[in-house]
């Protein structure tokens, strides 16, 4: 079934000076199977909104509807429930690094299963599965998690986050800091995960990402949805006006389009498909 | 001039761990320099290095004619301004103006004269509005931007920049790109070594230099070095969007004419 | 965050606009003047009362709100019932306001409730006193108070400036470090951590998940925040000149100067055991 959010609205602190209206009636729907990406400014309320999606936070007004579960106002019909839908929606934050604490990786990586009421044997299982399908070997078992690098830190992290077995996967800034090689191999992980059958929410700022990798794009601005659209029919509207950029890639293609060279628009995902696009075109001509 | 000369520096954080070997290069006052390389090639290092923060290592560190030690930290550091990559994480002050002012009374400058400088470098990086403000109130690319004022107010002849832009939004970034090539347009004499993943902004600089494992790969203009991808590529390192279409172009069996230098001439030649 | 004490809530009002140097002795003077006992209970009624609305004066003038304040005392309510008990058990030698009942042979006098509810006000107006200085004074102007005051210590070594620096530093990173406390919390709870349910066992291993994480981020920060001071030339041994300066005004001395006198005048009155109502020929409790 779909995500649904149906007039989310969010107030932080309310009735105090320092109230803020984070999510101004927000109605989406976020298709299961998807690989679906949150844009938008700094502030848009995109945080706001992907914590609604595993009841870290609950609306002031509407509803989230996952499954069978409603995320609304109402506590306690919420509050039994919560841990069911924590198991379904996986959340990995910004600097997943960290959330590390654990004296092995191992144990780090289990301590999700075991939360959610797997035997430490059943635990450990998912997590050597999760561990593996990050690109991490058996050499990582059993050391600690604070003395590897950077990268394979948040590697460990998000299998933390994968050995829970989620059928959502919320992932926000996954590649923040990471050099482009990292990059790259993080969101590879992450376009397995997804044809594995994961639904995938991306939160990113980086929309070279979003044309190579997702399948639908929602853009939130001011704590509203702007626009929802599918990653290539995104950049051919006006971005800027939400501090979006167009990918080099994007508007180098629409120059060539704009000047008679008929590329296909779904096919130019990165740099070799866009070659082979224009090598196509100019042999057929 | 040479204001930096490194010679055959390397250095070791224990026997195992060795993270720069036989570094050598030089920097001329007045250029803008990038330093890329992937995360664990050294480049943290490097930067620690020059600023006097690793005094374990060997070889030579040269800056403004003087070899770094312990005797010329403090006259060589307060020619030198670095810019972290965490914004939290160098903010001292408790808001925008004693953050500014807090290298300026490291130095000891007078109380009365620290006003109109604290002011003269808000201005300069747009944040003249935000003196009273904590920096829990700021965004990261403001906090930047406090950061490099606050280095500007001690009057470095080199800022290093370390992966300053990588913990901000798109935004930010460019704010801070467009502020460098700002302040160097202001400073002709300003020289800059920005350590970076982003291969754009390498691809403004006069130099470039990469680094992998340790040592010093290549150094020289952006377009000498970005050509070379399959090197690059070897290292996992990318290059600028035009240099690599134009080399999956050129694999693809495309000649393409050695004076196209730019992703518009580029166009100009596939659409002709 | 339910905690209103020690927050400083920028308004401007003429509390805000003293001089921090002049707050803090006033509070100081307050808190002696509140300790000093009455010669009999009337008197002791008199002077609290009218410290209560000299306090309440000063934290209305504040602009806080009654709420916050309410909110801050709440968690006072063990602490009177603590005192209630101990106060009702613990016989009383003085004994000027009568029996209460008695119970089995067990008497139990109203001088005991006087006795606890007078130890209750105490409490209640230091906690407001407190309120009305750090909701009014930021914390860095405190700092710099301190630093002032304890400025003659320098002869002596006292490292009077690191002290200052390291306070400083603390107050400035306190918003920081509870982001960062939010967010690890967030992170485990998506892991399937209850920090509000659960057996002790389990709360202790959300905890130790919330704080590891912490240590290793503050380090991490102090380090790196080291690294940032030394780099901007910052040498602890070495004299450094100051941009702040605080401004002592005539408004300031005239709050002292009310201040102490109310204090001497309570001061005295507790010394000599002045009783009003004698005086006036009323014969009181």
């Amino acid at each position: 079934m779909p995500i649904n959010l149906q007039d989310v609205t969010y107030v932080y602190n309310p009735k105090t000076p320092m109230e803020k209206k984070a999510l101004k009636g927000v109605n989406l729907e976020i298709k299961e199977g998807s690989f679906t990406a949150l844009v938008g400014r700094t502030g848009c309320g995109k945080s706001t909104l992907i914590q609604h999606l595993n009841a870290l936070l609950s609306p002031t007004e509407g509803a989230v509807v996952i499954d069978s579960f409603h995320n609304d106002s109402n506590k306690k019909r919420r509050d039994k429930k919560t841990k069911d839908l924590r198991k379904n929606v996986g959340l990995v934050f910004q600097f997943p690094e960290y959330q590390l604490f654990e004296e092995t990786i191992e144990k780090d990586v289990a301590f999700g299963p075991k939360n959610f009421g797997d035997t430490k044997e059943e635990a450990l299982e998912k997590a050597h599965r999760a561990l593996e399908s990050v690109g991490l070997d058996e050499s990582f078992y059993t050391r600690s998690p604070f003395e590897i690098s950077g990268g394979e830190k948040r590697r460990v992290a998000i299998a933390g986050i994968l050995a829970i077995k989620p059928k959502y996967l919320v992932v926000d800034e996954p590649t923040a800091g990471l050099d482009p090689s990292g990059a790259k191999d993080i969101m590879d992980l992450f376009k397995k995960v997804h044809e594995q059958g994961t639904t995938v929410i991306l939160v990113t700022h980086d929309m070279d990402i979003v044309l190579s990798y997702c399948t639908d794009v929602i853009v939130l601005d001011h704590g509203k949805v702007a626009l929802a659209c599918k990653p290539q029919d995104l950049f051919g509207t006006e971005v800027e006006q939400y501090s979006l950029q167009t990918p080099q890639l994007y508007s180098f293609a629409s120059k060539l389009e704009s000047r008679g060279m008929a590329l296909d628009h779904d096919a130019v995902k990165d740099v070799a498909s866009l070659a082979d696009e224009i090598i196509k075109r100019r042999n057929s001509r | 001039m040479n204001i930096a000369e490194i010679r055959h520096l390397s250095f070791a954080y224990n026997e195992t761990k060795s993270v720069l070997h036989d570094v050598s290069f030089s920097l001329e006052e007045g250029k803008y320099y990038c330093l890329v390389g992937h995360n664990g090639s050294g480049k943290s290092t490097l930067a620690k290095c020059l600023m006097g923060l690793q005094s374990e290592f060997e070889g030579d560190i040269i800056l403004f004619g003087l070899p770094l030690d312990r005797k010329n930290l403090f006259s060589i550091r307060s020619r030198i301004g670095i810019v972290f990559q965490n914004p939290d994480n160098q903010f001292v002050g408790s808001t925008v103006a004693d953050d500014i002012a807090f290298g300026l009374e490291n130095k000891r400058i007078p109380r009365e004269k620290m006003q109109s400088i604290i002011d003269d470098f808000a201005a300069k990086t747009g944040m003249a509005e935000y003196l009273d403000r904590e920096p829990s109130m700021l965004s990261g690319g403001q906090k930047q931007r406090v950061a490099i004022a606050g280095v500007l107010a001690m009057g470095p002849d080199l800022i290093i920049f370390d992966e300053a832009t990588s913990m901000l939004d798109p935004k930010g970034k460019k704010e801070i790109i467009d502020l460098v090539h700002q302040l160097r347009k202001e400073n002709p004499g300003l020289t800059i070594l920005s350590i970076t993943h982003d291969v754009e902004e390498a691809a403004r600089a006069d130099e470039v230099l990469v680094m992998n494992k340790g040592s010093i790969l290549m150094q020289g203009k952006p377009e000498e070095v970005f050509s070379r991808i399959d090197d690059l590529k070897a290292i996992h390192l990318s290059a600028p969007f035009f240099y690599e279409l134009r080399a999956a172009l050129i694999e693809r069996g495309l000649k393409i004419p050695e004076d196209i230098k730019t992703a518009e001439q580029l166009e100009e030649y596939l659409c002709r | 965050m339910n905690f209103a004490l020690g927050k400083y809530v920028p308004y401007d009002t003429w509390v805000h606009r003293m001089d921090a140097r002049a707050k803090l002795a006033a509070t100081i003077l307050f808190m002696v003047a509140v300790f000093f006992p009455m010669a009999t209970w009337t008197m002791t009624l008199v002077a609290q009362g009218f410290l209560l609305l000299f306090v309440s004066f000063i934290l209305a003038s504040t602009k806080t709100r009654l709420r916050s304040i309410l909110t801050s005392l709440k968690s006072l309510w063990v602490m009177v019932l603590f005192l209630l008990i101990i106060y009702v058990l613990v016989p009383k030698a003085t004994n000027t306001l009568g029996v209460a009942w008695t119970w089995n042979g067990w008497t139990v006098y109203w001088d005991s409730f006087a006795e606890a509810a007078r130890v209750i006000v105490r409490l209640v107006m230091m906690i407001m006193i407190a309120m009305a200085l750090t909701s009014s004074t930021k914390p860095l102007d405190l700092t710099y108070a301190l630093q002032w005051y304890l400025s003659p210590l320098k002869p002596l070594h006292f490292p009077v400036e690191e002290v200052a620096m390291t306070i400083s530093i603390a107050l400035r990173f306190i918003p920081t470090l509870l982001e960062d406390a939010m967010r690890v919390m967030r992170a485990q709870s998506s892991r399937g951590v209850d920090f509000a349910h659960g057996n002790l066992w389990k709360r202790i291993t959300g905890l130790t998940s919330l704080i590891i994480p912490l240590f290793v981020s503050s380090f991490l920060r102090s380090e790196e925040l080291a690294n940032a001071m030394e780099c901007r030339c910052y040498d602890p041994r070495e004299k450094r000149t100051k941009y702040r300066k605080l401004h002592f005004r005539v408004s300031d001395i005239f709050l002292l100067l009310a201040m102490a006198v109310i204090t001497a005048g309570i001061i005295t009155i507790s010394a000599m055991k002045i009783d009003f109502f004698a005086l006036m020929g009323i014969v009181a409790l």
